[in-house]
């Protein structure tokens, strides 16, 4: 396995501090970021089309590979890690859902969701459930500790690409085919808005951490920030050459990332709406990019095999 | 344009490899004087001496390439594939990084049986579009022909991660992929026992026959091993037999989706 070196220029406040070349055997797909309280660790899962997950530990500036889960059959489409950082969760074509214990790399749960009726999946704040969008337009919510599908939300809509958990735990928002976004009230069960601000597929969607804001990136390339409270549009953001592929906002509650088909992430201040970097270095489409818990670091996944690390100094 | 421009050169050409040199010489020599002449007098009108185009051009060449690929689309509905590759390919020299003309000669391909050009021609449409499920999708279709099953698999599994919504690239490409790959295994799972067994009567036979050699002393003891050594003959012609007969059997009941799975490594 290919380790790249480090570079940093000192005039750079953002750059790019560590590449794991040839992470998988083929496109990656999706990654997480969490810290374990268990044991202090910093712990990054990806998943591939190659229908494995990795497990990789974040130490002294580099990449250690720490597991590889083996199980699923097809592509791995989505992962997601608990707050606590001891669960990890893997969805994949085959519409399995795994969860694994991190610390071990053992498969704690294996949930078959029926056919296609696993996409997208997120773990709740209280990482009692964990959710996930289907074909049909629904939202299916799983029990954690039993695999046992718990309720499931339905928005009457089309295929459902993105899902997120807002951080207080009080709304459940998804994105569908059609470029449609629900925002389900979890306390009640009941849809409370439906924002139609993409005509385009909407393949991310996150909270900010203090729930106010919802980000949403589509196919049409543009980015937009919702009022969550009003269902307000709050800002478009343009900048991306093609498909916004993933949206990650950072726990200061400013900034917040966005990968896209265009081969680059895109750091953005939410208050100014403006582009603050972008970092050029993957060279194929960058499926998946996330911050740590500090914000400090981001981790970004392609289609070139490759993952990247960055340091994102907090303003 | 094109076709008619190439078709004068090769007329040109073709005269000039029969025509012997010398009458060839002979004729040069006597144009390059009339023409002289002619020049020299200063009676020529260049304007009204140039050859007239026989065609005007209306379109331009994204519109005709539009038109070459529609018609070669309309060829193709009509199962005449190699017409419309031939348009096809027209409309790729006009418009070179349109991947839709690819994909669509890489499905004709495929329908003529030609599996490796079909392979090519689905590649470059993916490379020019990564973000077309379509031009994946046909991809996979192309790897399948050639055998390529588990690559076929990777390639339907893009082509639904970008457009998970299409129940067709699911169940007829993706889950079926996926099946055949299952089945191979079932099959090769079964292949393995089965020769374990086979191994295993071998030995038993190896070993009785050693039996009976090393008991080898009387006379009737050789009738004996006679018999054995005819009871396996047998058997041998009893097997290749059968063996050929599934062989013709297999042949007759090829069903259409057949597919030949290539071993990786």
């Amino acid at each position: 396995m290919a380790t790249a070196s480090l570079f940093r220029t000192s005039d750079e406040k953002y750059s790019i501090i560590f590449k794991q070349e040839q992470a998988h055997d083929d496109s990656i797909w999706s990654c997480a970021w969490g810290r374990s309280n268990r044991d202090n660790t910093e712990n990054i899962v990806t998943g591939s089309v190659d229908d494995t997950v990795k497990v990789w530990k974040w130490v002294d500036e580099k990449l250690e590979l720490r597991h590889i889960l083996e199980g699923h059959q097809l592509g791995v489409v989505s992962v997601d890690i608990n707050k606590a950082g001891t669960l990890a969760a893997s969805s994949s074509l085959d519409a399995h859902v795994k969860i694994w214990d991190i610390e071990t790399g053992k498969c704690a749960k294996s949930i078959d969701a029926g056919p296609v009726d696993a996409w997208t999946i997120a773990f709740s704040p209280d990482s009692r459930f964990l959710a996930s969008g289907s074909h049909g337009g629904k939202i299916n919510l799983f029990n954690v500790d039993s695999g046992t599908k718990e309720t499931s939300l339905e928005t009457r809509g089309k295929f459902i690409l993105s899902i997120a958990y807002s951080p207080d735990g009080k709304y459940i928002a998804c994105g569908a085919i059609d470029g449609i976004v629900n925002v389900f009230d979890i306390s009640t069960g009941k849809l409370i808005h439906t924002l139609e601000g993409h005509a385009l597929p909407i393949r991310s969607l996150c909270f900010s951490p203090d729930s106010e804001l919802l980000v949403t990136g589509s196919d049409d390339s543009q980015i937009k920030i919702y009022d969550v409270q009003h269902a307000n549009l709050t800002g478009t953001l343009s900048g991306h050459g093609s498909w916004v592929l993933c949206v990650d906002f950072c726990s200061d509650n400013t900034t917040f990332v966005s990968s896209s088909s265009d081969k680059t992430v895109k750091l953005w201040s939410a208050g100014s709406r403006q582009c603050i970097h972008t970092f050029y270095d993957h060279s194929d489409q960058v499926w998946s990019a996330k911050y740590n818990n500090a914000g400090t670091r981001i981790v970004s996944v392609s289609d070139d095999k490759a993952i990247h690390l960055y340091d994102v100094p907090s303003q | 344009m094109a076709t008619q421009g190439n078709w004068k050169f090769g007329w040109k050409r073709k005269i000039g490899a029969s025509v012997s040199k010398n009458s060839s010489k002979a004729f040069e020599n006597e144009a390059k004087d009339d023409e002289d002449r002619f020049v020299t007098s200063g009676d020529i009108d260049w304007l009204t001496a140039m050859p007239k185009r026989r065609t005007v051009q209306l379109e331009d060449t994204s519109l005709k390439a539009k038109r070459l690929t529609n018609e070669g689309a309309i060829l193709a509905e009509a199962e005449r594939y190699w017409e419309a590759i031939k348009k096809w390919d027209e409309a790729i020299q006009y418009t070179p990084a349109d991947e839709k003309i690819y994909e669509m000669k890489a499905q004709a391909l495929i329908a003529l049986n030609e599996p490796f050009q079909a392979l090519q021609a689905a590649r470059k449409s993916q490379e020019l579009n990564p973000l077309w499920w379509v031009a994946h999708q046909t991809l996979g279709r192309a790897l399948i022909s050639v055998g390529e099953v588990k690559m076929a698999l990777r390639s339907f599994s893009k082509a639904v991660h970008l457009h998970p919504d299409d129940k067709e690239l699911w169940t007829e490409d993706l889950l079926w992929a996926f099946s055949l790959i299952n089945k191979k295994e079932q099959v090769n799972m079964e292949k393995a026992q089965e020769e374990q067994k086979k191994q295993k009567k071998c030995n038993s036979l190896t070993i009785k026959e050693l039996d009976v050699e090393s008991e080898f002393d009387g006379t009737n003891k050789s009738v004996q091993l006679y018999s054995a050594n005819e009871d396996r003959t047998n058997r041998i012609n009893l097997s290749t037999d059968r063996t050929e007969a599934c062989n013709v059997k297999n042949i007759k009941r090829l069903p259409d989706n057949y597919v030949q799975m290539r071993d990786p490594g």
